[in-house]
């Protein structure tokens, strides 16, 4: 398979806003470290799952590829292109064609002032596709696929009269309106009911054969990324720490941050399970720790993971940062 | 029943409205045709006409008449007001006394919300030192109290209309610039403008297609409101004399002046004009609470 | 042991809005035992959550509540607040979603405890009351030194940790929690998991746990409600009701949820949840039940005993 997107050393830091007295001390600049050092590769055609729980920078790595926001340092190669090279409007418009976003909330992600036909239709006025007339119809038909049956009847709706999966319906719709080669879905059902994410699942798998598409999915829920990937990556605060063939992860876990998230999740099919507890919380992302990231919360650290940071390295059919490989 | 029907009456912010709506609707008919309704000159005394026989005094008090030859054929006065300290017809003071208000509140809301509500739309959503800066100057604006400020405002530049359209004006530019900008800041987290731009739409459509009109109905709200305010600072001005000629027919002008009559009985120099405050204010706000609740629904029960 | 510690008899709880009635609940009956614990599944708008504040009467003053909650031998929905006062955070007590609906943000973890404890007990000392909190604060798996902190300085994991210490405070017989681990990471969810289970057996309470995740209830309780669109579906053990769900709801609704444990596709339930002010007629279900026949679109069905647990569907009675 050939590769979509290729990200080098990709980084991601926000600074973190000052008061005025900081400012007059001469405080250094604090970071949010969201994204640090992510080195990965999607093949055209594949389900790309990026699982992290919040906080992680699974959600910022997601808008960088799709340049919603810019790196910090390091680069995107999209179809072999440097992102970092794109300046003009009109490369960035082409981009958006090519690369869209499907956002976590189903209520924030549609305007409230605008009908869902108009909402849809502007896509096409942006880019100037299509004639008028063809343009309505063309929300028609895309209405109609993602099944918000009779068309007519939505396109003159405003978002608060639909309930959340049909607004994610709506949502899937504007993403696929510009016939994009690679969406990002950022927990695309995370906010809807649970009789109603399998539908949506099941909308966007039959909508990636037909129209050819590459995803990346993030979510914080290992079992949808049991279902649903192809290849996958785990984040913990700002970088992968195990990224491989979802087979062969879901298999034999490495790396300890993913054997205590596989044997924590929820799972209707488990009565008693026995778990790996892992204590404490997510260390803040502006000071993370020395070493290792994980080794304060690691059942297995040793001396070497609270000075050394492993990188991440191929360990047989993987990558795995940790220094027990 | 039928009426709350006819009107598509379903609750009271419609109600609200609607009575809003035709207080206003009157008052801006009294307005509009002041010059011929208002049955006399406002500023004429009656003190000393022609042909009168016998000599009339001033404060006329409501429903009076009066009756003189002039040049051989009777004239009849009718006073449905009264007359005030110079005998001059109150009820046509009123009258023309509502295009002056009106027109005094209207303009100086307008002003205030073409400056404040960009300001704000640039302030929240470009952020960073402009931000803080505008910022900066909006609040202390705001922190003075409203009808001070404005009476210093004015007793700066002198009088006229203009100037005390400008005094008003600068007291309610930071109520919008707040309001927007405090929408503007929460809307630019909102995920539909990120999906905007991940859409490709640029800044201009952003700004004005995405936020302009989620701000809009809180601007009508605020604005409805701060007329309602700004026809009392108004008559404020006036009462204390501040920025207009004193023989203009204005309602504050005309309660400054009777209420020094009050206490020897002529209650009706002041009360008259007092009303009419109250009424258009009432209107005003009436329409501005109504269209709150119409624009931001909180959770309607019983 | 079999004691009855709650009974709900017909319960039926309405929102009388302005424009329209929504019915959040109707005709909810179920018993809790000393010591069990319960599970209580549905989506938004399932009436999960209404049902948790009509145990507490803490639904809104529009709500209209019908039928009966007999705790020990009282009427719940008969006592008056003052009464019920001096049973609800102490008998009874609820652990919410989120931590700040009970952790009041100007008050230190110190302050929450004592203004509990001089509630509920007044006679005690201050000496005593803050003993008591610190070993509760230790039970719960939060430092003691803790005490003096203000919500704001703790993580979501140990906020929900304190409401929980909070909840325990006067030794309830009922725990209700009302999506105590939604807002959590994985890892800090099971974290409270595995503390809900060890207070459980350590203290004996009974437990209702109310979540629209299956796979928490899976390990966590020992039996299960499955609530739609304000009735009861299926009532019964869960081992029984996972293993072999038998109203189509329950059925598509596990064969809907992914699970690593298999490689299956999954079904999913076609349309969404009806609009609870205006329900669909016969059984609530029908219009997005793949085996409704022709009496689901007119007569709603009761729910009934059928071997092992209570089902609310046609396809189980003649």
């Amino acid at each position: 398979m050939n590769k979509l997107i290729e990200t080098r050393n990709l980084t991601k830091l926000f600074p973190v806003r000052r008061g005025i007295w900081e400012i007059i001390t001469r405080k250094p600049q604090k970071y949010v470290h969201a994204v640090e050092d992510v080195n990965l590769t999607i093949s055209s055609g594949e389900i790309f799952t990026l699982v992290g729980e919040s906080g992680s920078g699974k959600t910022t790595l997601g808008k960088l590829l799709i340049k919603l926001i810019e790196p910090t340092s390091g680069s995107i190669y999209f179809e072999g292109k440097n992102l970092n090279e794109l300046q003009s409007w009109d490369d960035l418009k082409q981009l958006r064609r090519k690369a869209q976003m499907i956002f976590q909330d189903p209520y924030g992600s549609l305007n409230p002032r605008s009908k869902i036909g108009s909402g849809l239709k502007y896509v096409l006025d942006l880019h100037n596709l299509y004639n008028e007339n063809e343009r309505r119809k063309k929300v028609y038909e895309i209405l109609e696929r993602v099944g918000l049956h009779p068309a007519e009847k939505f396109y003159d709706r405003y978002p608060h009269e639909l309930s959340g999966g049909q607004r994610q319906r709506v949502a899937i719709a504007r993403a696929l309106l510009l016939k994009p080669k690679f969406v990002v879905a950022d927990e695309p059902v995370a906010m809807v009911d649970v009789s109603i994410r399998a539908q949506i699942l099941e909308l966007m798998l039959e909508l990636k054969k037909e129209m050819d598409l590459t995803y990346m999915i993030i979510t914080h829920d290992l079992s949808l990324a049991h279902y649903i990937a192809d290849n996958m990556a785990i984040m913990y605060l700002a970088k992968i720490v195990e990224m491989g063939s979802k087979d062969s992860i879901f298999k034999k876990p490495l790396h300890p941050y993913t054997q205590a998230l596989m044997s924590s999740i929820p799972d209707i099919k488990v009565r008693k399970k026995e778990r790996i507890i892992i204590q404490g919380e997510v260390p803040n992302a502006i000071d993370p720790p020395k070493g290792c990231r994980f080794h304060p919360r690691c059942p297995f650290a040793f001396d070497k993971c609270k000075i050394i940071e492993p990188e991440l390295k191929k360990v047989n059919d993987r990558f795995v940062a940790c220094h027990l490989y | 029943m039928r009426i709350a029907r006819f009107f598509r009456i379903r609750g009271h912010e419609d109600a609200m409205i609607l009575i809003g709506f035709s207080i206003l609707i009157f008052i801006l008919i009294l307005t509009l045709l002041s010059s011929f309704i208002s049955p006399y000159d406002p500023r004429k005394s009656y003190l000393n006409i022609e042909g009168q026989s016998v000599p009339i005094k001033p404060l006329l008090p409501p429903m009076s008449s009066l009756t003189f030859n002039l040049n051989g054929t009777a004239h009849t006065y009718f006073f449905i007001f009264g007359t005030d300290q110079q005998g001059r017809d109150i009820f046509s003071r009123i009258i023309s006394g509502a295009s002056f208000v009106l027109t005094v509140a209207i303009l100086a809301t307008l002003f205030s919300l073409l400056i404040g509500a960009p300001l704000g739309l640039l302030s929240g959503y470009i952020g960073g030192l402009i931000d803080r800066t505008i910022s900066l100057i909006m609040d202390s604006i705001y922190a003075f109290p409203g009808l001070i400020l404005a009476i210093a405002i004015a007793a700066l530049l002198g009088a006229g209309l203009l100037n005390m359209i400008i005094a008003i004006a600068v007291v309610y530019i930071p109520s919008y610039f707040r309001i927007v900008r405090g929408q503007v800041l929460s809307l630019k987290e909102q995920t539909f403008i990120e999906a905007a731009k991940a859409l490709g739409s640029p800044r201009r459509d952003i700004v004005f297609k995405f936020i302009l009109p989620n701000v809009l109905p809180s601007i009508l709200v605020v604005a409805t409101l701060n007329i309602a305010d700004a026809i009392i600072i108004e008559a404020s001005l006036s009462f204390l004399g501040l920025g207009i000629p004193p023989d203009t027919p204005d309602w504050g002008i005309d309660i400054s002046q009777g209420r020094r009559f009050f206490l020897s009985g002529a209650w009706w120099v002041g009360l008259f004009p007092g009303l009419m405050i109250i009424l258009s204010v009432i209107g005003f706000s009436l329409l501005g609470e109504g269209l709150d609740e119409k624009f931001n629904p909180r959770l309607r029960t019983r | 042991m079999t004691d009855k510690l709650l009974s709900i008899r017909n319960l039926s709880v309405k929102y009388k809005l302005r424009d329209y009635t929504i019915n959040a609940l109707e005709d909810i009956s179920l018993d809790l035992n000393t010591g069990s614990s319960l599970g209580v599944a549905g989506e938004t708008g399932s009436g999960k959550s209404t049902l948790a504040l009509a145990i507490m009467k803490l639904l809104p003053k529009y709500a209209e509540m019908k039928g009966k909650i007999i705790y020990y031998d009282k009427n719940l929905l008969e006592l008056k607040e003052e009464e019920f006062r001096k049973i609800r955070g102490s008998k009874i007590s609820l652990v919410f979603q989120e931590p700040s609906a009970t952790l009041n943000p100007v008050m230190s973890i110190k302050e929450h405890f004592l203004e509990l404890f001089k509630t509920h007990i007044p006679e005690i000392s201050e000496e005593e009351a803050i003993e008591r909190a610190s070993k509760l604060l230790e039970e719960t798996g939060v430092p003691g030194a803790r005490l003096r902190d203000y919500p704001h300085m703790l993580s979501g994991g140990m906020k929900q940790r304190v409401s929980i210490a909070l909840a325990l405070a006067l030794n309830p017989d009922l725990l209700v929690a009302d999506e105590p681990t939604t807002a959590l990471d994985v890892l800090i969810e099971a974290q409270i998991l595995e503390l809900f289970k060890k207070l459980k057996r350590e203290r004996n309470f009974t437990l209702m746990l109310i979540t629209h995740n299956l796979g928490v209830l899976a390990e966590t309780v020992e039996e299960i409600l499955i609530l739609y669109a304000g009735k009861i579906a299926e009532y019964g053990k869960i081992d029984k009701v996972f293993n072999e769900p038998l109203h189509p709801y329950t059925k598509l609704l596990l064969e809907s949820v992914p699970s690593i444990q298999e490689n299956k596709k999954l079904s999913y339930i076609p349309g969404s949840p009806p609009d609870l002010a205006n329900p669909p007629k016969g059984c609530r279900f029908h219009p997005r039940c793949p085996f409704a026949f022709d009496k689901c679109k007119i007569i709603e069905p009761e729910l009934k005993k059928v071997n092992d647990r209570f089902v609310a569907c046609h396809l189980y009675y003649e």
